[in-house]
C-alpha cells in the first residue's frame, strides 16, 4: 500500500513539472502582451517606455530565465506581484481560492449525490419508466450548457420569482444564509452539468456489475436486494465512477470561470477571467498552477481513494 | 483605475458636471478643481497656477495641499523620482517643459510650445491626478488612495467592489451629500438589470429594450442620457498611401459610396431600440456621433450640417453608381473589436450586410481587443477595412488629432495628410477658444469631404442612465469621458 502511494506520488513530479513548463510558455507566446494592453489604447509606442515597464514587470531576458526564476520564486512561495493591481498574486488567491473551493464542492457534491442514487435507480429499474427519465435528465444535463442555464435562471428567477442572487458576496461562516442564497445557483448549475456523465456511469457499470456471478450468487444466498446492490453492486462498479468523479474536477474548475462571472461571485475563476483579459500574467500563471495542482492533487486523491475501495489495487 | 481616479483625486481642472442640453450633450467644460486661479502670459507659453487654500488631503496625509505636492505629482507622472515608471500618457505631455512651485501655493507650467486646450489637458482624468508627496513613504498606493477629492478610499476588493467614505473637508463641500459611495462590479448585464429591479443598485445604463419594463416595475425612475463622448467609424488600411494604387479605398469616391450605403437610422435603432425609448415617454435626442462627439456642442458639425451632407445620406443606390465609377465591388476583411461592446459589435455585423448590398463583400474579422486589435488594426496594421473607436478626451480636438495626424499612434486609417498637419498646428497655436471652435468645425469639414474614416453615428454601448425614484441630483450633474462620473457623484442625494 505505502508502496503504491510513493509510486504514484513519485509520478506527481515531472507531471507537475510539466505543467509548470505548459503554463508559463503559453501565457508568454499569446499575440500582444501586458505592455501593449497598458499602452496601446492611448497610442502610446515609445519604445524607452516599453523598456522600463518591460524591466519593472521582470519580461526582460530570455524566456528560459524568465521561467527559471519564475520556478524559485515558486519554491519561494512567492507567485509574484499582478501587473494590474499591484498586489501579491498569494494575496488574491488566498482570498479567493476558498470562495471557489466551497464552490466546487458544493456542485460535485450535488453530482454525486443525484447522480449515483438515480443512476442505480436506473439500473435496477432498466427500460422503466424511471430508467428513461433518468436517462433522459442525464443527457438533457449534457446538452445545455451552464451559461446558458445560468442566464435563464437569472432572467426567469426574477420575472417568475422575484428572486435575484444577493450582490454582495458574503463568506460562509460570516453570514451562511446569505452566502447560501449567493452559492446555490450556480452550485445547482454546476452540479447538474457534473451529474449527467456520473448517472450514465454509474448506470453502465451498475448494469454491467447486476448481471455477474456474483451478484447472482449474492441474490441465491437471499440477501436482500438492498444489501446486493449496495454492498455487492455498487462497491464493485464504483471504481470508474471514482475516476470519473476525479476527473470532473477540472470540469469544476472551468465551470466556475464562467458561473462566478454570471452570479458576480468573487473567486478564482471571475479573477481568472479579467487577469487574461489584461494580460496579468502572474495572475493567470498562477491560477491556472494552482488549479492544475489542485487537479492533479484530487485525481491522487482518487487512485489512494481506490486502494480502499477495491483491495486488489493495492497489490498491482 | 481610471474608473475611480476622479472620485479620489483632485486635479488642478476638471470637466464640468452640468445638465445635458436638449440633444443629451454637455459642454466638457473644464473649471477649477484643486486650482483657484491661472494667470496665462501673453506668449501662451507660462501658465501660472494658484491652489485654493482649503484643499485639503485625506487621511494619514492631513494637511493642506502645496505646490510642492503638484510639482510631486508630476514628476511621479512623468517617471523622474526614483522607482516610478513614466506613465503610459507621459508621452503626450513633451510639450510641457518644466513644472515648478513659485512659492507654497502657487505653480507653474512652463511650455515648449503653445497649447489652446491647456486647461482641458488639465482637466483630462487620464493625465495628471494630484497625489501628496508622502505617496510611497507614508502610505503605499499599491494598497490604498490618499488624494484631495471627494470621497476617501475605504476599501477594494478587485473585480467586485470599491468602497469610499465622505470626505467632509472637500474643497467643493458641503457636498458630498452621500456618506458613502459602494462601486460594484457586476460584469452581467441580466444581474445588473435585476438587482437595480429589485433595488438592490441605484443606478444602470439600461439598455433600450429594457426602459419600458424598468419604467413600468418601478414607478417614477429617473432616466439620464449618459454624456456621449465616443464615435465609431470605419477606417481603411493606408488610405493616402498612393504606392498602392489597387487598393480601391485610395479613391474618395469609394469612401463615399461607402458612407451613403450605411443606413445609420436604421443603425441608430438597432442600437439603441430609440423608437421604444420615444414609446416609453423619454425625448431621445436626434443625433448620430460623428467625428467629434455630440458631447462637444460648439464643436460638433452635425452629419447632415456638413460640407459633405450628400455622403452621409443612405442611399445605397447612388453608392452603388459612385462604386462603379470607381472600378466596381470588391473583396476586403473587415476588421473590429467585440470587446468594444454589443452596440459597436452589432453595427459593425450590419455594416457587412450593407457594403455587400453595393457590391463590396467583407469578411468579418472580429479581433481580440488588447493582443490584436490595440497594438496592430488600431495604429493602422490591417488590410482592408475596419471598424475603430475612441472616447473619453476632454477636448474636440483629441479626437481629430489622434485619428488623423501622421505622428499619431491610432491613427487607424494611416492619414498622411499635409492640410491635417497644417489644422493640428492651427488648432494647438490657437488661444482663443471661440477662434479654437471655428478651425476645428471647419477640420471636421474637411474631413467630411475626405472621408478617411467614414463616420458610423454609433456612439457606444449604454446611453440611457437609470436611477432608482429616490436618487436625486442626477439630472443636473450630467459628466462624461475619463472621469466615469467622479465629477458628477458628489452631488446626487436621495430622498429620505
Amino acid at each position: 500500500m505505502q508502496k503504491y502511494i510513493l509510486r504514484r506520488a513519485a509520478l506527481l513530479l515531472p507531471t507537475l513539472i510539466g505543467i509548470t513548463l505548459v503554463v508559463f510558455l503559453a501565457v508568454r507566446f499569446l499575440p500582444g502582451d501586458v505592455i501593449d494592453q497598458m499602452t496601446g489604447e492611448r497610442g502610446s509606442a515609445n519604445p524607452e517606455m516599453r523598456r522600463q515597464l518591460e524591466e519593472r514587470y521582470s519580461l526582460t531576458g530570455s524566456v528560459g530565465r524568465q521561467y527559471v526564476e519564475w520556478l524559485s520564486d515558486i519554491a519561494a512561495g512567492d507567485l509574484g506581484t499582478s501587473i494590474t493591481t499591484n498586489r501579491p498574486v498569494t494575496t488574491d488567491l488566498r482570498q479567493r481560492l476558498p470562495i471557489t473551493f466551497q464552490l466546487g464542492t458544493m456542485a460535485l457534491l450535488i453530482s454525486i449525490l443525484v447522480a449515483i442514487p438515480v443512476g442505480i435507480l436506473s439500473a435496477v429499474t432498466q427500460d422503466s419508466v424511471w430508467d428513461f427519465l433518468a436517462r433522459s435528465l442525464s443527457i438533457g444535463f449534457l446538452a445545455v450548457p451552464s451559461f446558458w442555464m445560468g442566464l435563464l435562471v437569472l432572467t426567469y428567477g426574477f420575472v417568475w420569482f422575484g428572486w435575484v442572487p444577493p450582490l454582495n458576496y458574503r463568506d460562509l461562516w460570516e453570514d451562511p444564509a446569505q452566502n447560501f442564497q449567493i452559492m446555490i445557483a450556480p452550485a445547482l448549475i454546476l452540479g447538474a452539468g457534473l451529474s449527467g456523465t456520473v448517472m450514465r456511469m454509474t448506470r453502465s457499470m451498475m448494469l454491467e456489475v447486476l448481471r455477474h456471478d456474483f451478484t447472482r450468487t449474492a441474490r441465491a444466498k437471499g440477501l436482500s436486494p438492498r444489501v446486493v446492490i449496495i454492498r455487492h453492486a455498487l462497491r464493485n462498479a464504483i471504481l470508474p465512477v471514482m475516476t470519473i468523479v476525479g476527473l470532473q474536477v477540472s470540469v469544476v474548475v472551468g465551470g466556475t470561470v464562467v458561473l462566478e462571472q454570471l452570479f458576480s461571485i468573487p473567486g478564482l475563476g471571475s479573477l481568472l477571467l479579467t487577469a487574461i483579459n489584461t494580460r496579468d500574467y502572474p495572475v493567470v500563471q498562477g491560477i491556472v498552477l494552482l488549479s492544475a495542482v489542485v487537479v492533479v492533487l484530487s485525481n491522487f486523491a482518487v487512485d489512494i481513494a481506490y486502494t480502499l475501495v477495491d483491495p486488489r489495487v493495492r497489490y498491482a | 483605475m481610471k474608473a475611480l481616479s476622479t472620485h479620489v483625486f483632485s486635479r488642478l481642472y476638471r470637466i464640468r458636471p452640468e445638465q445635458p442640453n436638449a440633444s443629451g450633450s454637455i459642454s466638457m467644460t473644464p473649471e477649477p478643481d484643486a486650482a483657484e486661479s491661472t494667470e496665462v502670459s501673453p506668449d501662451g507659453l507660462t501658465y501660472t497656477i494658484k491652489l485654493k487654500a482649503n484643499v485639503r488631503w485625506h487621511p494619514p496625509v492631513n494637511r493642506p495641499m502645496t505646490a510642492d505636492d503638484v510639482v510631486f505629482s508630476w514628476d511621479r507622472f512623468m517617471g523622474k523620482l526614483p522607482g516610478t515608471t513614466p506613465a503610459v500618457n507621459s508621452e503626450k505631455l513633451t510639450f510641457v517643459k518644466s513644472v515648478s512651485a513659485v512659492d507654497e501655493r502657487t505653480v507653474r507650467f512652463t511650455l515648449t510650445r503653445k497649447y489652446g486646450p491647456f486647461f482641458s489637458f488639465l482637466a483630462d482624468p487620464t493625465t495628471i491626478s494630484l497625489m501628496p508627496k508622502e505617496t510611497g513613504t507614508a502610505f503605499d498606493p499599491a494598497k490604498v488612495m490618499v488624494g484631495s477629492g471627494p470621497w476617501m478610499f475605504d476599501s477594494w476588493e478587485p473585480g467586485v467592489r470599491y468602497k469610499f467614505k465622505r470626505f467632509d473637508q472637500w474643497h467643493g463641500g458641503p457636498a458630498p451629500y452621500f456618506d458613502a459611495l459602494e462601486i460594484n462590479v457586476v460584469p452581467e448585464y441580466a444581474q445588473r438589470l435585476n438587482n437595480f429591479l429589485a433595488g438592490n443598485l441605484d443606478a444602470l445604463g439600461i439598455d433600450g429594450l429594457d426602459y419600458d419594463r424598468a419604467k413600468k416595475q418601478i414607478a417614477g425612475i429617473h432616466a439620464v442620457m449618459s454624456a456621449n463622448t465616443s464615435t465609431y467609424g470605419v477606417s481603411f488600411s493606408h488610405v493616402t498611401d498612393k504606392s498602392r494604387p489597387n487598393s480601391p479605398w485610395t479613391d474618395v469616391r469609394v469612401r463615399r459610396a461607402v458612407s451613403m450605403a450605411i443606413n445609420r437610422d436604421e443603425l441608430y435603432e438597432a442600437g439603441y431600440s430609440v423608437s421604444q425609448l420615444k414609446a416609453a415617454g423619454l425625448k431621445v435626442p436626434e443625433v448620430w456621433g460623428a467625428y467629434v462627439p455630440q458631447a462637444f456642442p460648439a464643436a460638433y458639425v452635425h452629419p447632415n450640417e456638413g460640407a459633405a451632407k450628400q455622403y452621409m445620406k443612405y442611399d445605397p443606390t447612388a453608392a452603388k453608381k459612385l462604386l462603379d465609377e470607381a472600378g466596381g465591388g470588391f473583396k476586403a476583411p473587415f476588421h473590429y473589436a467585440p470587446a468594444y461592446g454589443r452596440v459597436p459589435t452589432l453595427a459593425a455585423e450590419l455594416i457587412v450586410q450593407y457594403l455587400k448590398k453595393i457590391g463590396i463583400e467583407l469578411t468579418a474579422e472580429p479581433e481580440d481587443y488588447p493582443s490584436k486589435f490595440v497594438p496592430f488594426t488600431y495604429g493602422g496594421e490591417f488590410e482592408g477595412l475596419a471598424m475603430a473607436g475612441q472616447g473619453g478626451f476632454p477636448d474636440p480636438g483629441n479626437f481629430l488629432e489622434g485619428f488623423y495626424s501622421k505622428d499619431s499612434q491610432r491613427n487607424p486609417s494611416r492619414v498622411e495628410d499635409p492640410k491635417v498637419e497644417e489644422y493640428v498646428k492651427k488648432y494647438y497655436d490657437e488661444l482663443d477658444d471661440q477662434k479654437r471652435i471655428t478651425i476645428i468645425r471647419e477640420w471636421q469639414n474637411y474631413l467630411y469631404e475626405q472621408m478617411y474614416n467614414v463616420p458610423t453615428g454609433m456612439i457606444g454601448d449604454s446611453s440611457v442612465v437609470v436611477y432608482q425614484p429616490y436618487m436625486r441630483g442626477m439630472q443636473d450633474h450630467v459628466a462624461g469621458g475619463y472621469g466615469y462620473g467622479g465629477e458628477a457623484t458628489p452631488y446626487f442625494w436621495r430622498d429620505a
